[in-house]
């Protein structure tokens, strides 16, 4: 039978702690990119110019396709080959990156929510006299903002478990400093576990929220049809 | 073209429209299809499904563009969506389009507030007196807190014709308002249009209520493929049609 330790785990609390800032920065950062950015790029498929469109949509495509780990290897290890002198930190690709996946999701959320808006209502309102912008502020972003939060909130626990992933590119974050330390005291199963349980308590009262949020939204749309 | 045939007694018409054609990509649409009202007067559009019927509507009310044709309110010419014309539309023009709903994020009262603040300029104070008035009258004050979810069907279309009524318009234009109302409430409602009309309003209503149809107006067209067939008074176009499609649909109703 395997004798636990996590002596070790509180020993080398200072080490972690530090990680699990660098994590929580990460992701802050991270979020409020990726959201502005994601906001912009939905503005953009819903413009008036259909090359802006085009490009949109193509943003969104590519990077929900690419797999978020080949996108930081290949910027962190292709583009200074590529572009002499270009030599991001790994802070810095990390950031870009994960911004960039989380933007593209978001932007679909976005343009989901505000699409998910019934017709009728965006009608009531430019028939009683409000003018389009009006009717955009009263009526259509009120009702989509309610249609897009349990998803984003689900996005957002998504993309703060897959930071974990700038651990390859060497970004002092919790995955990164786990690893580390494991290997140096020889103790992988005590330094995993703590983390996994790290991340558990951190995240789950989001999962669920992000649970109740969608069935409380839920129950009210449908109520609200019938 | 069909022939205009003028019903007005006055000398300007309050409500007119001349040519208005609309076509969708799959070849239907509405007209051209010309007509003028009088102050006063209650118009009934009959037909079958998918004649146009909500299609005029729906350009009458600015929220379709027409492909060509004008619209007259008053005597005064409207450009098609011009900002003169938006204008009009809620404060002069009420409008309750087909399947119209209240706005499910707002109070029974926010839902009139919201109109009367950024409409009409009132102040909440004002706003809210006269929304309560109104949701009074269709006996929905004491809910004026809920959101509409928690409402019956015919509730809420109670509601929505509240919305439109309390910004005091001179036009309707109405889509089959009282498809969720029961019997009594719809009664009530022909009763507050007919009012309306009393005191001078135009309205054109959409119904496929043959009875309220003749009750309500005092001129019924019958639309069939986005164009006029027959028009006259509902004693005229109910009792004795001339159309053969028009004897059909009234026998079948």
């Amino acid at each position: 039978m395997y004798q636990w330790d996590f002596g070790w785990v509180w020993t080398y609390r200072a080490a972690l702690i530090a990680a699990a800032w660098v994590t929580i920065k990460l992701n802050v950062v991270v979020l409020v990119l990726g959201s502005v950015l994601g906001m912009i790029i939905a503005a953009c498929r819903g413009s008036r110019f259909a090359v802006v469109r085009y490009l949109a949509i193509a943003y969104v495509d590519v990077f929900r396709t690419i797999p978020i780990l080949v996108l930081l290897i290949w910027a962190f290890f292709c583009i200074p080959v590529l572009v002499r002198g270009a030599q991001f930190t790994p802070w810095t690709c990390a950031v870009a990156v994960l911004s960039i996946n989380l933007s593209a999701f978001a932007a679909e959320i976005i343009r989901a929510g505000i699409e998910a808006v019934p017709t009728t209502l965006v009608e009531g309102g430019l028939s009683c006299g409000l003018s389009q912008r009006q009717t955009l502020r009263f009526v259509v972003l009120p009702i989509a903002i309610r249609n897009m939060i349990p998803p984003l909130v689900g996005q957002y626990i998504n993309s703060i478990k897959l930071s974990v992933l700038a651990s390859v590119i060497a970004v002092p974050e919790l995955l990164q400093k786990t690893t580390d330390l494991a290997s140096q005291v020889y103790r992988p199963l005590e330094f995993y576990t703590a983390l996994a349980v790290a991340f558990l308590v951190l995240l789950l009262p989001g999962t669920i929220w992000s649970r109740r949020l969608e069935t409380k939204e839920h129950v009210e749309r449908r109520s609200a049809e019938t | 073209m069909p022939e205009v045939r003028s019903n007005t007694t006055g000398s300007v018409p309050s409500l007119a429209w001349t040519g208005l054609v609309k076509r969708f990509a799959n070849g239907r649409g509405t007209g051209p299809v010309s007509l003028q009202l009088r102050a006063g007067q209650v118009c009934s559009l009959l037909g079958a499904n998918g004649c146009g019927k909500s299609t005029l509507i729906r350009i009458l009310a600015g929220i379709d563009r027409a492909d060509a044709g004008t619209i007259s309110v008053d005597g005064r010419d409207w450009t098609l969506g011009s900002p003169e014309a938006e204008g009009l539309r809620g404060r002069v023009i009420g409008v309750i389009l087909q399947g119209a709903e209240p706005w499910p994020h707002l109070s029974l009262l926010e839902n009139l507030t919201l109109p009367l603040e950024s409409k009409l300029g009132l102040s909440k104070g004002e706003a809210e007196d006269r929304a309560a008035e109104e949701l009074e009258r269709f006996e929905l004050l004491p809910r004026s807190r809920a959101l509409p979810h928690v409402l019956s069907g015919g509730m809420r279309q109670r509601l929505v014709i509240a919305r439109c009524l309390v910004l005091r318009p001179r036009f309707l234009l109405l889509d089959e308002i009282t498809s969720a109302l029961d019997p009594e409430w719809t009664e009530r409602v022909t009763g507050r249009v007919a009012e309306f009309a009393t005191k001078g309003g135009t309205v054109v209503s959409i119904s496929h209520r043959l009875n309220l149809v003749r009750r309500m107006s005092d001129w019924v067209v019958y639309m069939v493929d986005g164009v006029i067939r027959e028009q006259g008074s509902p004693e005229r176009v109910l009792d004795c049609p001339e159309d053969k499609d028009l004897r059909r649909f009234i026998l079948n109703a």
